[in-house]
């Protein structure tokens, strides 16, 4: 069979000059480049979201110990190509003349951090920039909060341990510790040196190690996977995902749209490869049946065919993947600045996933329509109205549909997607073809009413309708495959949509970026008064009590009880009670009620401690909070997004709950950077009450989530592209036996503006018919991903249908008008005599 | 050696119906010789050029060619026989549009896996006067080079019967008039049998022998 392989790269090329092949080589490349530039740019957005979101963790993997790490773990990183580091925290009381406070001290190795850079000033509220260096030898650097704590600046000094160490800069940021800041206490960080001679590291100190790792992902996961199966007792392995779980969410739904748009864009290119080779095939039932007239047999006519598509498939899937590269690169380079990303380097997969996806496309696609060539009955040379008979490919077109289903699923990621987008798409095209099909005799027959006339757009509107309602399987594919493309463009716009819209709302504009902390009762008015003579007036402080849970239901807890790490931390630790009239603006019940006026007693449970303390609706719960007994019912559960930089807490009660305990305030509210001097007076006024900066860590969010927006931008860009190529694919489709129409209608005596009155009324009804099936089943795609798939609150925008059947009128019907002008250029006899 | 009938069923009033397009059409056709099918609209002419070339199948009968029984073989090898024995002229000339001329007489010595295919092709150009113009496609070519064309793709397979449909059915009297006097001196040339449906007198009388179709049978 291959030993016609030059014969049949020799006829391609012919038909390649001849422009027989060209649309359709446009069709498959152009799907194969967004097929491809999307999977080079989720390749690499991906990495690159990962990779950022690993400065929350200065490294892509962190190992924590409550023991000494064994040198072999980072030998045996260090041999897999790891960069590895040490750092040690624990805590300690840091000293200022003799003032102590308790602090968060840590040293860490050169190199720190792996992902991602600090921040410091040098000066106490002063403007800050990032840095690569690290606190030499008998420097410290230390945070805003303990440095207002404690009255030092940089120049300072501090005394830890054994050691006192120069305040060598302010520390502003610190990627680890994230939005976590409350638990935390305040920071100085040192060198191993200084660590040492400090005398703290004793047996018997409750230090963590940690060894903080990064590398090419496929490196960090196989030293993860060995490591897992080292861990010790008292050692925790975390990657960003499971050490920030609050952003878990935002990679997930991002890697969950990339997704969504490689699946469309497979789709489209196969809607794209089936019009432009159907198109392929009846071009060719001329010289199909001409051949066999000449002698040559069918078998190898197909096979020649065949060939010829195989090459076409290679050389599409080639420049598809080449173009797709280059635009994604071109783009990379274009956007890189503006984005920030730091785009790691493409592999070779998507590469690969364009060239065989080209070539399996054109095959799979080709088969139907070169099938159906192979039936074109040879005595079409005397009789040209002889077609193939009907029907009977059903198998054929099974491979086609069986390719497009593995790549759908195989591009999603998740067999759920892709379900999803395959039973909307199926169930538009279901619809499109019902409604085309459905339509088309109520059409047909208007045309006929309508009362014969000259004038040239009642005359077009007739001619229009009537070939509309006669070319009935036609039209019906070109509807669904017009919805198909603005199914998926509606789809990407709404999705993305409700996705920015969603995490804007997580890091508003305004967002509380200090707060203020252990504020005393008695401290309450008069720290208001300050604040609203700042101009900070909208700061609300909130009751606080620490608390620790003594039983759930009647049974003790004891961390002993709780297996998981997390929740015997919790079981452990105090938490933060507080008392609220009403619900926060950023929590959602998920199940009971909020307490009503008057009641003085209940609780209201964060969802995650509930789930990971086995807390239910209706348990009792009992604190110590101080020494003092606190007993409730749990009334409601709250899902609370503590990304949000707002205070929240873990458990509430209503108003008068903590009357009696021991409590302090806090509040939190938005402070201008030029009004950091308002600062200085508060630190002075009220020394106890220390103030935490989190416009950082606030900043460093809100950067991840633009970041990540753009990225979802981009790809829809894409998909934009390809969606446009079907429509312009079917809207070729038809374009030779348009061409006869029009040579016919013009030969009769039709003028060109009843013409293009004729092409405006064909191109308007599908464009409305495709726009209405789009807008429908995109409303209800659009509908089942956000809330089944992106777990995103969705509203039903009824702009959709505006979206929809205006997009659909304007682009079919502009797009179809220009496609068709040449065809009016075209001498009326030439083309009727070729017919 | 041809002896023919050719029915279809057609829905009618009172069901299916047959109607015969040909009935008992019998003649031989000798090596070298010419004949001419003629016959107003409908008589069954281009049915019965069909079936010479065994791009139809018959109700009933069969056509021998040297002896060999068309209908016996199977498509393949039926196509197979056209390949080695048969060339054609059609009305609409039947060139492929996006090919040159030379690739469009090429395009079956290709096919029947001939080295010599474009060397072959170019003397056939050029016996039709077309030497220049075979770097052009067919809608830069007039009706009568588009139907020399044709007549060069059919004769530089060689065959040994050449049937042409309506040849002139395209073209004004004058060109008609030339490609016709091509078509005899290239049929002289190679001495193949020649066999036109065609209902011009003029081309008619200049073929050895004619044929008279009425109504699906043979009236001579």
């Amino acid at each position: 069979m291959l030993d016609r392989l030059p014969l049949a790269l020799r006829l391609l090329a012919r038909e390649w000059r001849a422009g027989e092949v060209r649309v359709l080589l446009l069709a498959v490349s152009l799907a194969v480049a967004s097929l491809t530039a999307v999977a080079f740019f989720t390749d690499r957005v991906a990495g690159a979201l990962e990779r950022e979101a690993n400065t929350l963790l200065a490294a892509d993997l962190s190992l924590s110990s409550d023991h000494p790490i064994g040198p072999e773990v980072a030998a045996e990183a260090r041999q897999r190509g790891l960069a590895v580091l040490g750092t040690t925290t624990f805590l300690s009381m840091a000293m200022a003349g003799d003032q102590p406070l308790l602090s968060g001290i840590k040293a860490v190795e050169p190199g720190y951090p792996l992902r991602g850079s600090l921040r410091v000033a040098s000066a106490l509220f002063g403007p800050d920039g990032p840095t690569r260096r690290l606190p030499g030898p008998g420097e410290a650097w230390v945070d805003e909060r303990l440095a207002s704590g404690l009255g030092l600046d940089v120049g300072g000094r501090v005394k830890v341990g054994a050691v006192t160490l120069r305040v060598g800069a302010i520390l502003t940021f610190e990627g680890e510790r994230g939005g976590n800041f409350m638990a935390l206490a305040p920071r100085v960080m040192l060198s191993p040196e200084d660590l040492a001679r400090s005398g703290l590291v004793q047996e018997g100190s409750r230090i963590t190690w940690r060894l903080l790792v990064a590398g090419e992902p496929g490196a960090v996961d196989a030293f993860r996977g060995w490591l897992t199966r080292r861990l010790e007792r008292g050692q925790l392995l975390e990657g960003v995902r499971d050490a920030r779980p609050e952003l878990r969410e935002v990679l997930d739904q991002a890697r969950r749209y990339l997704g969504l748009a490689s699946v469309l864009a497979v789709v489209l290119a196969a809607a794209a490869a089936h019009l432009a080779l159907r198109r392929y095939a009846t071009r060719h039932y001329d010289g199909f049946a001409l051949m066999r007239c000449f002698g040559a047999p069918r078998r190898r006519l197909i096979s020649l065919h065949f060939q010829q598509m195989a090459l076409l498939g290679l050389a599409a899937g080639l420049l598809g993947s080449g173009l797709g590269w280059l635009t994604q690169e071109a783009l990379a380079a274009l956007l890189g600045d503006a984005l920030h990303l730091g785009l790691p380097a493409p592999t070779v997969w998507p590469l690969l996933l364009g060239l065989g996806s080209g070539l399996a496309l054109v095959l799979a696609f080709s088969l139907p329509p070169l099938l159906r060539l192979g039936r074109v009955p040879v005595a079409r040379v005397l009789r040209k109205d002889l077609g193939p008979p009907g029907g009977g490919a059903w198998l054929a077109h099974g491979a086609g549909l069986a390719l497009v289903a593995g790549l759908i699923f195989q591009q999603a990621g998740e067999p759920k997607l892709g379900a999803m987008v395959l039973g909307g798409v199926v169930a538009a095209m279901a619809a499109a073809g019902l409604l085309a099909r459905g339509l088309l005799a109520p059409l047909a027959a208007a045309a006929r009413a309508l009362p014969a006339t000259t004038t040239p757009w009642r005359l077009g509107l007739r001619l229009g309708l009537g070939s509309l309602g006669r070319r009935g399987s036609e039209t019906t594919l070109q509807a669904m495959a017009l919805s198909l493309g603005l199914l998926a463009l509606l789809v990407l716009t709404l999705t993305r949509d409700d996705l920015l819209d969603n995490w804007k709302s997580q890091v508003p504009v305004g967002a509380p970026n200090r707060f203020l902390i252990n504020i005393q009762p008695e401290q309450v008015a008069p720290l208001k008064d300050y604040l609203d003579r700042g101009g900070v007036a909208q700061a609300e402080l909130y009751p606080m009590a620490r608390g620790r849970l003594m039983a759930i239901a009647g049974r003790p807890v004891s961390p002993a009880d709780y297996p998981e790490g997390r929740a015997r931390r919790l079981a452990e630790r105090e938490f933060n009670l507080s008392a609220l009239a009403a619900l926060p603006p950023d929590n959602q019940l998920l199940a009971g009620r909020w307490w009503r006026p008057g009641e003085t007693s209940g609780f209201s449970v964060e969802e995650g401690l509930a789930k990971t303390l086995g807390i239910r609706l209706g348990d009792t719960l009992e604190f110590d909070a101080g020494g003092l007994p606190l007993q409730g019912t749990v009334l409601s559960l709250r899902k609370v997004n503590w990304d949000s930089f707002r205070v929240n807490f873990f458990v509430v009660g209503p108003p008068g709950t903590l009357d009696g305990v021991p409590l302090s305030h806090i509040t939190a509210f938005h402070l201008p950077r030029d009004q950091a001097g308002l600062l200085h007076g508060l630190v002075a006024a009220f020394p106890n009450v220390p103030v935490i900066d989190v416009e950082q860590a606030m900043a460093q969010v809100r950067d991840l989530l633009d970041r990540v927006g753009d990225g979802v931008r981009l790809i829809f860009l894409f998909s934009l592209g390809t969606g446009l190529t079907v429509m312009l694919a079917a809207l070729y489709a038809r374009r030779d036996e348009r061409a006869r129409e029009i040579g016919l209608w013009r030969t009769l005596g039709a003028s060109r503006a009843t013409v293009r009155w004729a092409l405006a009324t064909e191109f308007a009804c599908l464009g409305l018919l495709a726009g209405a099936v789009a807008a429908a089943a995109a409303s209800g795609l659009g509908w089942l991903l956000a809330t089944r798939a992106f777990n995103l609150p969705h509203q039903p925008d009824p702009l959709i249908w505006l979206a929809g059947l205006g997009g659909g009128l304007v682009l079919v019907a502009s797009a179809g008008l220009l496609s068709t002008r040449p065809l009016l250029q075209e001498p009326a006899w030439r083309v009727v005599r070729q017919g | 050696m041809v002896n023919l009938g050719k029915s279809v069923e057609v829905a009618g009033s009172e069901g299916a119906e047959t109607l015969d397009i040909l009935a008992d059409v019998s003649f031989a056709v000798n090596p070298g010789e010419t004949v001419a099918i003629v016959g107003g609209s409908g008589s069954g002419k281009s049915t019965l050029l069909g079936l010479l070339a065994g791009l139809d199948l018959p109700s009933q009968g069969t056509v021998r060619i040297d002896g060999q029984d068309l209908f016996a073989l199977d498509e393949d090898a039926r196509a197979a026989l056209r390949g080695r024995a048969m060339g054609f002229v059609f009305q609409s000339f039947q060139l492929l549009p996006g090919l040159t001329a030379l690739e469009n007489v090429m395009l079956p010595l290709e096919l029947a896996g001939r080295g010599d295919a474009k060397a072959s092709a170019e003397r056939h150009l050029a016996d039709v006067g077309l030497a220049g113009r075979s770097r052009h496609r067919p809608d830069q070519l007039s009706g009568g080079e588009q139907q020399r064309v044709a007549l060069a793709r059919a004769f530089a397979a060689e065959p040994r019967i050449l049937l042409a449909d309506e040849p002139t059915g395209n073209l004004d009297a004058r060109t008609g008039a030339q490609v016709i006097d091509l078509m005899f001196e290239l049929n002289r040339r190679q001495g193949a049998s020649l066999v036109i449906v065609t209902h011009d007198p003029a081309l008619a009388g200049r073929c050895g022998r004619q044929l008279r179709l009425d109504g699906g049978r043979v009236v001579e």
